[in-house]
């Protein structure tokens, strides 16, 4: 019986394994914005928007950050390459921003589908979405 | 304007602004709390059959008996030398040989409205058990975005001293249980006034700079009622993913209420503080210098009440004073999964002065200071995403001036125990 539950065990962490190196070795991620949007913009850009240390593009266009929901292994993908937080870090750091009244996470927005409307239409919105879904309605910032 | 009457001016615009554009506007509540119990350990014992307490939150600590930095417990309240009686401590805001939950406990509720076009609102609400756990308004004001990047703010909000004076409330934002007290040690936390910010990104930076000017008042410093008038500074962070750099200076006239030096008698001084938190993987470290005093050689502040009469030919009736104030520390911290231990040691260097009746100057000595060391080892244990508990020894050592060790004894001699939750939420 106890060789029954390692096997079991063993082959759901396998298959979570899987999935994550499936997922980081074929699902690039991309960063998008408004059509009307032609800033370039590297790691840091991307990282200050989403920390909230600029509310500006590099052209000084307003940015306002979406990110995927808090379950979403995008967003644990983005957090881990793009903001180079842990969570336990990024959770202290929100907390910390938040009760200066300087700055607050950016919305939530649940899923690729929704996240491409909601950038589609606003000028200001920067967010991101596995690049197999991009298409012309959003203009892709940063891959990786 | 008065600070009552500056209160609820504010509130009453928050609230018919929100009211009026109830449609548009987004109001968000974050909350915080802390719950810490503490015990003073091996206490000096000073003049008078005193015993030296431990000051947890200097802000609210009112002014100490006889000189600043002097926290008695006893069951007199003891007297200066020439007799006069003078107030004594705010016991709620300091340790002592009994168990006690109000010197760090706390709680707070932040409201944040936003009413579009670049415009908020923003009110934190806290009580404190050093002042009863009743709800002040700790800070309200309206913030406005002239562009993305650049923002003024109108109200009261705190006063942007140290590294973690932002959020210096909520323990939930740092690792210990309060921020060492030698350098955390000014008592005038917030101010009402204007502030202008500007942020920047260069490459992997970002920094910040911003000005403000205005005005502080607390009447339960440990200098006793004291306020700052023609308040103005600024302060300059930049950061990258490893480090933060901050330098913050700000200037204005202080004075003590109800003595020599009172609003008459306004004394021009600086408050100046450096720091810079290094984050390396699972390491991180902070170090933090301040140094604050008067530009005048001769000015210094008075923490003698008016009322006591000044005798020329006996030096113990002559009025005293403060003229400057230093600390300095450094911590260090580990974090192992859900703990992170840590160590830090801090010192700060309080100096007095005994003025002179017949010019009103500071007479220099060397031994009239009120000085102290602090190592302090701690453990947080993050069990719950936005829950902590906290367990912190903090063993402190009086290295003042044997002037002052002679009449007052060994004030800062005290260790304390403190464990205790916080929370957000």
């Amino acid at each position: 019986m106890k060789l029954d539950k390692v096997i079991k065990s063993a082959t759901r962490s396998l298959l979570i394994l899987a999935t994550l190196v499936a997922f980081s070795a074929h699902a690039g991620i991309a960063v998008i914005v408004h059509p009307s949007n032609t800033d370039t913009l590297d790691r840091n850009d991307v990282a200050h928007i989403f920390l909230g240390k600029t509310k500006a593009f590099p052209s000084g266009r307003k940015a306002v950050p979406l990110d995927q929901g808090e379950d979403s292994l995008l967003r644990a993908a983005f957090n881990q390459t793009v903001l180079k937080k842990s969570p336990q870090k990024l959770r202290s750091y929100w907390a910390k921003q938040m009760f200066t009244g300087q700055g607050e996470p950016p919305k939530v927005v649940d899923g690729d589908a929704a996240m491409l409307k909601a950038v589609a239409e606003n000028p200001s919105a920067i967010g991101y979405i596995e690049d197999v879904n991009v298409d012309d309605s959003v203009h892709v910032v940063y891959l990786f | 304007m008065s600070p009552k009457l500056l209160q609820k001016t504010l509130l009453g615009a928050a609230i018919s602004s929100a009211s009026l554009s109830a449609i548009a506007a987004e109001t968000t509540f974050n909350g915080f709390a802390s719950v810490v119990g503490g015990i003073a350990l091996n206490q000096e014992t000073l003049p008078f059959g005193c015993k030296a307490m431990f000051a947890a939150d200097p802000g609210y600590i009112g002014l100490a008996v006889g000189e600043p930095g002097t926290t008695c417990e006893g069951d007199l309240d003891p007297t200066n030398q020439a007799g006069a009686s003078t107030t004594s401590v705010n016991r709620k805001a300091a340790y002592s040989d009994q168990l006690s939950f109000t010197p760090d406990s706390n709680y707070g509720l932040q409201i944040k409205s936003d009413l579009n076009n670049g415009l908020s609102f923003t009110a934190q609400l806290t009580g404190r058990g050093s002042k009863d756990f009743q709800a002040e308004l700790e800070s309200a004001y309206l913030t406005y975005d002239f562009t993305p990047n650049t923002t003024l703010q109108a109200g009261r909000q705190r006063l942007p001293l140290y590294y973690y004076s932002d959020f210096f409330d909520v323990g939930y934002a740092y690792h210990w249980i309060r921020p060492p007290i030698d350098v955390y040690a000014n008592t005038q936390n917030t101010f009402e006034g204007v502030s202008l910010t500007q942020r920047a990104s260069f490459g992997s930076w970002s920094a910040q700079g911003r000005i403000y000017t205005g005005s502080a008042y607390n009447p339960l410093s440990r200098f006793g009622d004291s306020s700052t008038d023609s308040l103005t500074g600024g302060l300059l962070e930049a950061s990258n993913d490893y480090l933060r750099l901050r330098a913050s200076y700000v200037q204005g006239d202080f004075y003590v209420r109800g003595t020599l030096t009172d609003k008459s008698n306004e004394q021009p001084g600086y408050f100046g503080s450096l720091s810079a938190h290094l984050t390396l993987g699972n390491f991180f470290a902070l170090v933090e210098g301040t140094a604050g005093g008067f530009h005048d050689d001769d000015a210094y502040f008075s923490t003698t009440p008016v009322t006591d009469v000044i005798n020329p030919v006996d030096p113990r009736t002559w009025d005293r004073g403060m003229t400057a104030l230093d600390s300095a520390m450094i911590s260090a911290g580990w974090i192992f999964g859900d703990f992170t231990p840590h160590i830090t040691y801090s010192q700060n260097t309080l100096e007095l002065a005994i003025i002179n009746p017949l010019n009103g100057k500071p007479i220099d000595n060397d031994e009239l200071y009120v000085a102290a060391s602090t190592w302090t080892y701690g453990l947080r244990w993050d069990f719950h995403p936005s829950a902590d508990f906290k367990v912190e020894y903090s063993a402190r050592t009086d290295d003042s001036g044997s002037l002052f060790v002679a009449s007052e004894g060994k004030t800062q001699g005290v260790d304390v125990l403190s464990m205790g939750f916080d929370v957000i939420f």
